[in-house]
């Protein structure tokens, strides 16, 4: 029975992930800020992580990228090494916080992931166009993902009762 | 939300605005207008071009190759700008003329960035 459950929620993650990445892709931004979006797809994230750990949280985050890609013609471009980069990282600092530090809640764990999200897309487009100019925009970004980070964690937070039902 | 989710958006907001202290002062330090500049182009990373500014001619359009397609860069006594591009957002174009040392245009999906620095360096060494 686990195991099936296990299986079964781990492809509605992934497929829910794809969804939204790509319906965020499509919204246009109202903000002045290029880039800065709510980070929806981090919910399924943190979901994975929460619910099977490290490996699965890992394993929905870069399917949830590729497929994501697949779907809105982006692979192997730019943006979809920004996609990876970043959902890499904020994926990873939000692992290492939720078995290291246990005083953080799922809010606090959203919101690291929405701030490393962003510093490792900025990583890897100061790489690929080799200007350490890129980082000038850093502080916005940042402040932006405390909002982002802060309305996926508390989606999370809500989604979790439901899953956690047997 | 627990006591140390909101040290966390206390420290993160912190943390950018010691960055943007930072950026202002140091990082891209503005350096005087009237000093002589110049525009650097790098395409994939790789500086292709540097040009001293003003240039003798007053209006110039440049070409350059970047990674998906040829993009349009005018120059107009002291400023710079991107003026056509392929690629899809158009952000590059729409952040118009720089003309200050520490300036810069950056285009993510074409892979071009154009910086002006000052010709005259504000230091002759930086050791850490």
């Amino acid at each position: 029975m686990y195991k099936t459950r296990k299986l079964i929620e781990i492809a509605m993650f992934v497929t829910l992930g794809t969804v939204l990445h790509v319906m965020e892709a499509t919204v246009p931004n109202p903000l002045p800020l290029p880039g800065a979006k709510l980070g929806l797809a981090n919910i399924v994230t943190l979901l994975a992580l929460i619910r099977y750990g490290f490996k699965t949280s890992i394993a929905v985050a870069l399917m949830r990228v590729l497929f994501g890609s697949l779907l809105s013609g982006t692979f192997l471009s730019p943006s979809f090494m920004l996609s990876l980069s970043g959902a890499f990282v904020s994926t990873g600092i939000m692992n290492i916080l939720y078995y290291f530090v246990p005083a953080f809640s799922v809010i606090g764990i959203s919101i690291i992931g929405a701030a490393a999200h962003n510093m490792g897309q900025l990583m890897a487009a100061s790489l690929l166009v080799q200007t350490k100019g890129i980082f000038y925009y850093l502080p916005f970004l940042l402040i932006f993902s405390l909002p982002a980070g802060f309305s996926t964690g508390l989606i999370t937070k809500l989604l979790l009762p439901y899953l956690q039902r047997e | 939300m627990k006591k140390a989710d909101w040290f966390l958006v206390i420290s993160i907001a912190l943390l950018a605005l010691i960055f943007t202290a930072f950026n202002k002062h140091v990082f891209f330090r503005a350096g005087d207008v009237t000093q002589e500049t110049k525009a650097v182009i790098k395409v994939q990373g790789e500086k292709i071009k540097e040009m001293s500014l003003p240039l003798k001619e007053k209006h110039y359009k440049l070409e350059v190759q970047g990674k998906e397609g040829i993009a349009v860069i005018e120059f107009q006594d002291k400023q710079v700008r991107m003026y056509e591009s392929p690629c899809a957002e158009q952000i590059c174009v729409q952040r118009s003329w720089i003309s200050s040392p520490g300036e810069s245009i950056i285009c993510v999906p074409n892979e071009i960035v154009v910086e002006i620095e000052s010709a005259k360096q504000p230091y002759d060494a930086v050791t850490y």
